[in-house]
């Protein structure tokens, strides 16, 4: 069966395969390139702690936006992962939709067999092509990674394990649709928007509440806050004006930043707005830099999880439900 | 192989509220060819299906070669030969691709078998499925059964979507394989032609019941059809079965499954062909008054 069902995924996989392969090519030279301009320039040296006026200071936002590129084809993609996802579970589906399913389970094998073997392959695929994607990613965004943190999501949904978390959340609401539905088309069109909204409610609500994210407030004249450099590479989730306790100033999310307020690097001038001397306290909700392996291990356990609860489910309609 | 090929017991399978299947008792011997007949949405598919375990029954057992298919199909699914209805194949592969999996997935898959019958029937292994003919389709999907060496094989359907050249050498395929191997085979269909030709057995089925249940030279001996003067069957009916009775000004004309001889002179006797006996029979539950036995469809024309 195995021979079957890989023949069965052949042009699934030459696909996923010549795409990865140009976008390795395309990408390595880059990364290679990236990477020779950061120690060139002594970058590495320099750490996110570069002042105004230093040499690390013009270096740094020069390399910034040299490779600004790169975070917004970042951004994009984070879809490969569930993408290359949907393309491999379109050969289960297909065996249910195209009713090929009954030549192959009346063959002498069993149809937990050909349900164990073809949901596996798939996710032996998917599971690799993510996991390539973000060693790829890992690699190449070394450089940044070191200067910015990696908790911007477009660092975060690349790197570490959540890439093979949502490409098995991919999978799953694909198979389980399709082990429903039965139609290839239809099912993965559905699964792809249900995973899109899925994607935006982790990223706008769930993940900010899966570790407890520090709250500093300090008085923005006498300093003490939480360092650029710190705020730079965090998960910033709020940042506000407020009294001492912490409490939030009604109408004041807004503050005029004076050249010589360095502790407010985050604030956008737009409008009419408050002078910080009239409240003086800012409070800033965030998660550290250094709980990215943490917040990557829940997210995984969670989304990897549901995934693999929805590949399961679809195995099991597939053995009781279908004829 | 003393073992009923396929055998049922109370067999019943419903969808929703549905019955598609019911109290469907058939014994059919090994080695038989065995013609399952009956309209759309009679049952057959279901029937076939539940015999290959693809299906679980919901009322009674089916038994295949003396196992039970949905729970043993480790001890009936090498033994059986099956062609789906619309004889489905991975469109993507070549014909010797579409050999290979039977051989992957069948440990009495015969290599040699296969081979040479896509050499006789003038395919290439290089060819991919998906270009080929219904009816080469059709005839790939009965190698992959016949190479299993399978002790039964069990045909849904198979001719329906061929054009009538196609559909005769299908068959002429099955005929030569029973006579090589002496295997069994049950075939659906809903067209009677040509099974009087190649089958030896006939079930009739309709809205998931059995109608009628025996050996082809045993219900054409069985059946007749009267012909005389406008009358009541009433008289023939304490006897025989009447099937079909239809009228006309001055004529009656009856279709009947004769228990003994028919001795009253009034009566002209004429033999009748399966397919005639297969409509009547049809006719007889389009008209929905239940079975077969003591009970009559007037038929007026």
């Amino acid at each position: 069966m195995i021979w079957v069902g890989w023949r069965q995924q052949r042009t699934e996989t030459l696909i996923a395969g010549a795409v990865l392969v140009v976008i390795a090519a395309i990408v390595i030279p880059v990364g290679i390139h990236m990477a020779s301009v950061y120690t060139h320039e002594g970058l590495a040296a320099c750490g996110a702690n570069a002042q105004p006026g230093t040499a690390c200071g013009l270096a740094i936002p020069s390399f910034q936006i040299r490779f600004n590129l790169l975070d917004i084809l970042f951004t994009w993609s984070t879809l490969l992962p569930p993408i290359a996802a949907l393309l491999f579970a379109a050969p289960f589906i297909l065996d249910l939709d195209s009713g090929t399913y009954r030549l192959l389970w009346t063959q002498s094998i069993t149809r937990r067999r050909w349900i164990v073997t073809k949901l596996g392959l798939g996710i032996a695929a998917t599971v690799l092509v993510a996991l390539l994607l973000s060693v790829l990613a890992t690699w190449l965004r070394a450089p940044l990674d070191h200067l910015n943190g990696r908790l911007g999501s477009s660092t975060y949904d690349a790197e570490g394990l959540v890439p093979i978390a949502y490409a098995l959340l991919a999978l799953g609401v694909a198979v389980a649709l399709g082990a429903v539905w039965r139609r290839t088309v239809p099912a993965l069109l559905t699964a792809f928007v249900l995973y899109v909204v899925a994607r935006a409610f982790v990223d706008s609500w769930l993940r900010q509440r899966l570790v407890d994210a520090t709250r500093v407030t300090w008085h923005i004249g006498g300093g003490g806050g939480p360092s650029n450099s710190t705020l730079n590479r965090a998960l910033v989730i709020h940042q506000y004006l407020s009294d001492k306790t912490g409490r939030a100033i009604a109408g004041a999310n807004q503050i005029c930043v004076r050249t010589s307020a360095g502790a407010l690097p985050h604030t956008r001038i737009s409008g009419p707005c408050l002078l910080p001397s009239a409240h003086g306290y800012m409070t800033v909700v965030f998660i550290p830099a250094s709980r990215f392996w943490e917040l990557q291990a829940i997210e995984f356990g969670i989304v990897a999880g549901i995934g693999a609860l929805l590949v399961a489910a679809a195995g099991w309609w597939t053995y009781r439900r279908i004829a | 192989m003393t073992e009923a090929a396929l055998s049922t017991q109370g067999l019943g399978r419903r969808y929703g509220s549905t019955w598609a299947l019911r109290d469907c008792d058939l014994e059919i011997p090994p080695g038989t060819v065995t013609a399952l007949v009956g309209p759309n949405g009679a049952g057959k598919t279901t029937l076939l299906q539940l015999a290959v375990g693809l299906l679980a029954p919901t009322a009674g057992n089916v038994r295949v070669l003396g196992h039970d298919p949905y729970r043993q199909p480790a001890q009936v699914l090498p033994r059986v030969g099956f062609v789906a209805q619309e004889h489905p194949l991975p469109r993507r592969f070549t014909i010797a691709e579409t050999l290979r999996l039977g051989r992957e997935l069948n440990p009495t898959w015969d290599d040699g078998l296969a081979a040479r019958r896509i050499d006789e029937l003038g395919l290439s292994p290089a060819q991919r499925v998906g270009t080929l003919s219904g009816g080469q389709q059709a005839q790939v999907a009965l190698t992959l059964a016949l190479a299993k060496r399978p002790q039964l094989l069990l045909l849904d359907e198979p001719v329906a979507s061929l054009d009538p050249l196609a559909r005769r050498e299908f068959l002429n395929t099955v005929v030569q394989a029973v006579a090589d191997a002496g295997i069994g085979v049950v075939l659906s269909s809903h067209i009677v032609a040509d099974l009087e030709r190649i089958c030896d057995r006939l079930i009739i089925l309709a809205h998931g019941r059995t109608l009628l249940d025996g050996a082809i030279d045993d219900i054409l001996a069985g059946h007749r059809v009267l012909t005389g003067p406008r009358s009541s069957a009433e008289r023939v009916e304490r006897i025989h079965d009447v099937i079909r009775e239809s009228h006309t000004e001055r004529q009656t004309t009856l279709l009947v499954r004769a228990n003994g001889h028919v001795y009253d002179a009034c009566w002209e006797l004429h033999e009748v062909d399966l397919e005639e006996i297969v409509l009547a029979y049809l006719g007889l539950d389009r008209a929905g008054r239940g079975t077969p036995s003591g009970r009559r469809a007037v038929v007026s024309r």
